[in-house]
């Protein structure tokens, strides 16, 4: 492939920016840093949520630590609690940040098993003394719960009446007709919502974690009413927002905080009772600052603390000894042991151990 | 074409480089980026994948090294379609970027509007396109209210909404959008280097604009177009949030299967044995596909 | 004779161009007038209008990362245009064992999700001590690898389009082999070595994927700024950061080319005959 062709004129490359320069003044800088760091107060890195949720734990977590303890704190907002968790274990532990102040059950306990997460006892956490008997079981003794949600059903209230029970929102059609159609949501099983809405649908055909059948059955019959399915939780926002969702499972705090922020959508407790979340808190082994990143976890569990963080963000407190709470806020959230008895959590361990056959069969049914 | 290899030719060729098997300036040109890609990619892609072979307890290592994540992921006809459906995307996503952006690129080329720069740009942008506009962006227009069934009710093409997302299509016309970039600068790049004078040529000798452009310059631009094409390709395979955003449970490819597994469900055995599968039957495709454009060219 | 302007084929190429940019611009355009939104929803067409949302993206929260994405990205631009550029030359003039097989390797980070080549990465940087690497030098790196095949790519397609017998003829009017690389191959491939480098420049700013996990705390890309907003609810914010985020590399690609004109990349038909 020739041609013959013309000379053109010469040129100069833009910017005649020397490579080693950069790189050896790139150098420079990281060598340089250790030794601006040691001349700082302490600081710790704690990793969780953005958005919303940033400015809400900062004000009433992040700056009263710093100022009570003289410390800084640098808080990274990135990522889901199994992407952390995922960072946690490629770097074998040692993620960048001391605290993970955000994440679920799953990831408690897969840290336990590969030996990347700190042990916690009171002795690290003297504060551990004070928070619900089920706090203590639920989890391996490597993270804390800080926090309690469950999964709540929201329904547009312009839109369609209160749905009673599960079945509604299993069997939509049978509930609300034919109007339903295209309005519902389901959540791909990377949510936990997805998990915790099988297993109640399991329970409506008389089975439960050790026989999800009924469960598939009623997903495959729900499919047609299906119009939107979404991974995170972020990700449906918009659909309650637009009106185009009518019916979902959704956690309590963030429904109730939509709801607060002008979203057409009301949020209940199904009559045949839910399934809870723990928010879970962890160090990674390989933390810079394990001494401060102990503080940091029982600072949040300090009452005043559980307070403000969880009046702001809409959980429910990880101790059961805070009383004052406003009534709005105890019609809605799990502030008795009464309460607390009456919500359901499944059994981690048999999650983790059937999570990806779950996820196969419900990827199967809604490819299919 | 082989150069007579004397006087200052032959001095120019040691400059580019040898045509002698391996000169040591050769070497050097190839060995420090070689090297580079062999440090930082192949043996940490090697490490991660060597995970593919152990059932996945996390970190702990059980058993023996077992094929079951590849027999798990090879027979299930789930991911079978999944697998299926990625090769399709790619060479689809490959076909509309090159079909499309021949025609942008050959206009860049050739056009002496003062925009010219401007145009360039506006080609570009969709590269920067980050995944904001790849959500509200295409949602806006894609979705049972949005602009395009506006558009097509208004014009009395269809007389109910039509459903695009999600689909496989929604999800090329996404990724062909944020890869055009690629092939109207690749085009354009190989259009450079071909002398306009040709196309002058042939047409006064009597072929129309249309014959001259499917003689002479659509051959010499091959390398342009079939850069563009691999690239668009690869680069479709390798997606994530297109898909993600674009697609459904019904439109999963290898890439958003990957990122389920490795940074979701956690299972990185499973998913380091989609990223061998995906790996290898990518390359496996590519080659086949070289060789049979080498033979045509052979041909030719 | 130069082939009229006004002819049926040219106007309807015209028109199919102009159809094209119009789906190139479209979403864009969507995401712009978002950007705009009265509101706080995420509605379109967008209620009222405020410039509230660009006055955040522009605050120090959102511009820190953006400016470390233009930095890491130009640094990375030069890197791989530059290791592109040689492997470029070797692979397409050499001759040497084993070429395919560096042709193949350097398919393997196109093909690979950036997501797989991100994890590798950060968990081998672990496993061989370099940890403190995380950050700038583990972005750049990455960055590098994942940036290197697009410029090879585009240096290698305009060499193997120019024809070799420019160079011989100024090899034969008597120029140095250098002087031949400077003052005919390198501005002849000019047009690929600027492509390389926008697509590397691009590449790296706007990948995300990766760079969440070789980012840290203090070295955190624009990109994964977004996505960790983005993971959490959405704001016409994000619309601006997206929009200044795709303004400012285009400006940046302007002003260079002010230093390498368009016009002679791109054989402007005026020059003259050889």
């Amino acid at each position: 492939m020739r041609s013959d062709a013309m000379l053109v004129g010469s040129h100069r490359k833009g910017g005649a920016v020397s490579r080693r320069a950069l790189i050896l003044g790139t150098a420079a800088a990281g060598l340089g840093a250790p030794a601006l760091v040691a001349q700082t107060p302490e600081t710790l890195t704690v990793n969780a949520y953005g958005g919303e949720y940033q400015p809400i734990f900062e004000e009433t977590v992040l700056r009263p630590f710093e100022k009570k303890f003289g410390v800084r704190v640098t808080y990274e907002g990135t990522g889901t609690a199994s992407e952390d968790y995922a960072r946690i274990r490629a770097s074998r532990g040692a993620p960048g940040f001391d605290v993970a102040a955000e994440l679920t059950p799953p990831e408690i306990l897969l840290g336990a098993r590969e030996h990347l997460l700190e042990p916690l006892t009171e002795r690290e956490v003297p504060n551990l003394r004070h928070v619900w008997a089920r706090s203590k079981t639920m989890i391996p003794p490597v993270g804390i719960v800080h926090n309690y949600q469950y999964t709540a059903l929201i329904w547009n209230k312009e839109k369609v009446r209160p749905p009673e029970t599960w079945r509604d929102y299993w069997e939509p059609g049978q509930a609300y007709g034919d109007a339903i159609r295209q309005h519902v949501i389901n959540f791909n099983p990377g949510n936990l919502l997805s998990i915790y809405a099988l297993i109640m649908a399991a329970k409506l055909g008389g089975g439960g974690v050790d026989n999800m059948d009924p469960a598939w059955a009623l997903l495959r019959a729900q499919k047609e009413y299906v119009g939107t399915v979404v991974t995170t939780s972020a990700q449906a926002a918009p659909y309650f927002e637009n009106g185009q969702v009518w019916l979902a499972p959704y956690w309590s705090a963030r429904a109730i905080y939509y709801r607060a922020a002008g979203y057409p959508i009301e949020v209940k407790v199904p009559a045949d009772g839910t399934i809870g979340l723990a928010g879970c808190a962890a160090v990674p082994v390989g933390a810079a600052n394990k001494r401060l990143a102990f503080e940091f976890l029982n600072f949040r569990l300090d009452p005043d603390v559980q307070r403000a963080f969880n009046l702001l963000y809409r959980t429910s407190p990880a101790r059961p000894d805070i009383t004052d709470w406003p009534d709005d806020y105890k019609a809605v959230q799990i502030t008795t042991e009464a309460q607390m008895a009456a919500m359901d959590f499944p059994d981690n361990e048999v999650l983790a151990s059937k999570r990806r056959e779950w996820t196969m069969r419900w990827q199967e049914i809604m490819a299919g | 074409m082989d150069h007579a290899l004397a006087g200052n030719h032959g001095r120019l060729i040691a400059v580019l480089g040898d045509s002698r098997g391996g000169s040591l300036r050769t070497w050097l040109l190839v060995g420090l980026p070689t090297a580079f890609l062999l440090i930082f990619f192949v043996a940490p892609t090697a490490y991660l994948f060597s995970a593919s072979v152990l059932l996945s307890e996390g970190l702990m290592t059980p058993g023996a090294p077992t094929l079951e994540n590849y027999h798990l992921l090879l027979s299930r006809s789930l991911y079978q379609s999944i697998i299926l459906r990625s090769f399709g995307i790619g060479i689809g996503v490959g076909l509309v970027v090159v079909l499309l952006s021949y025609p942008v690129a050959y206009f860049l080329v050739r056009t002496t509007s003062r925009w010219k720069g401007l145009l360039i740009a506006v080609t570009l942008s969709p590269l920067l396109a980050s995944v904001i506009v790849r959500t509200y962006g295409w949602y806006v227009i894609l979705n049972q209210e949005g602009a395009l069934n506006g558009l097509l009710l208004a014009t009395g093409l269809v007389e109910q909404p039509l459903r695009f997302l999600p689909s496989t299509a929604a999800i090329i016309v996404g990724l062909a959008h944020a890869l055009l970039p690629y092939g109207v600068l690749s085009i354009m790049s190989s259009l450079n280097g071909m002398n306009p004078a040709l196309e002058r040529a042939a047409m006064s000798l009597g072929a129309t604009r249309f014959r001259t452009f499917l003689r002479v310059t659509l051959p010499l631009t091959m390398p342009g177009v079939t850069g563009g094409f691999l690239l668009a390709f690869s680069l479709a395979i390798s997606a994530y949030a297109t898909p993600a955003i674009l697609g459904g449970p019904a439109t999963e490819t290898m890439a958003t299967t990957i990122r389920n597994f490795m940074v979701v469900l956690l299972d990185w055995g499973l998913g380091s044995a989609m990223g061998v599968i995906l790996l290898a039957s990518s390359l496996l495709l590519l080659l086949l596909g070289t060789l049979a454009g080498g033979k045509r060219a052979a041909a030719a | 004779m130069s082939p009229r302007r006004t002819d049926l084929p040219w106007i309807s190429l015209r028109v199919v161009v102009a159809l094209i940019f119009a789906f190139i611009l479209g979403p864009i355009i969507i995401t712009a007038a978002v950007s705009f939104n009265g509101s706080a929803r995420s509605v379109f067409p967008p209620q009222g209008f405020s410039l509230g949302w660009w006055a955040e993206a522009l605050s120090w929260k959102w511009a820190e990362p953006m400016l470390f994405s233009l930095e890491l990205a130009a640094l990375v631009g030069v890197v791989s245009t530059i290791t592109g550029t040689l492997l470029a030359f070797a692979l397409v003039r050499g001759r040497f064992v084993g070429k395919s097989f560096v042709e193949m390797l350097l398919l393997g980070p196109l093909i690979l999700p950036t997501l797989v080549t991100g994890i590798a990465l950060l968990q081998f940087l672990h496993a061989v001590g370099l940890s403190a690497f995380v950050g700038f030098r583990g972005l750049l790196i990455g960055h590098a690898i994942i940036c290197l095949p697009f410029s090879v790519r585009t240096v290698a397609i305009a060499l193997r389009t120019m024809p070799a017998s420019l160079e011989a003829a100024a090899a034969s009017l008597g120029a140095s082999p250098v002087g031949v690389l400077r003052r005919v191959t390198l501005p002849v491939i000019a047009g690929g070595v600027f492509a390389g480098m926008s697509f590397s420049f691009v590449h790296s700013f706007t990948d995300v994927n990766l760079s969440i996990f070789l980012a840290s705390p203090g070295d955190k890309p624009v990109t994964v700024a977004i996505l960790a907003f983005l993971e959490y609810g959405f704001a016409p914010t994000l619309a601006a950061v997206s929009m200044i985020a795709l303004i400012i590399p285009l400006l940046l690609i302007a002003v260079v080319q002010r230093f390498v004109p368009i016009g002679d990349f791109l054989y402007a038909q005026e020059r003259p005959n050889a």
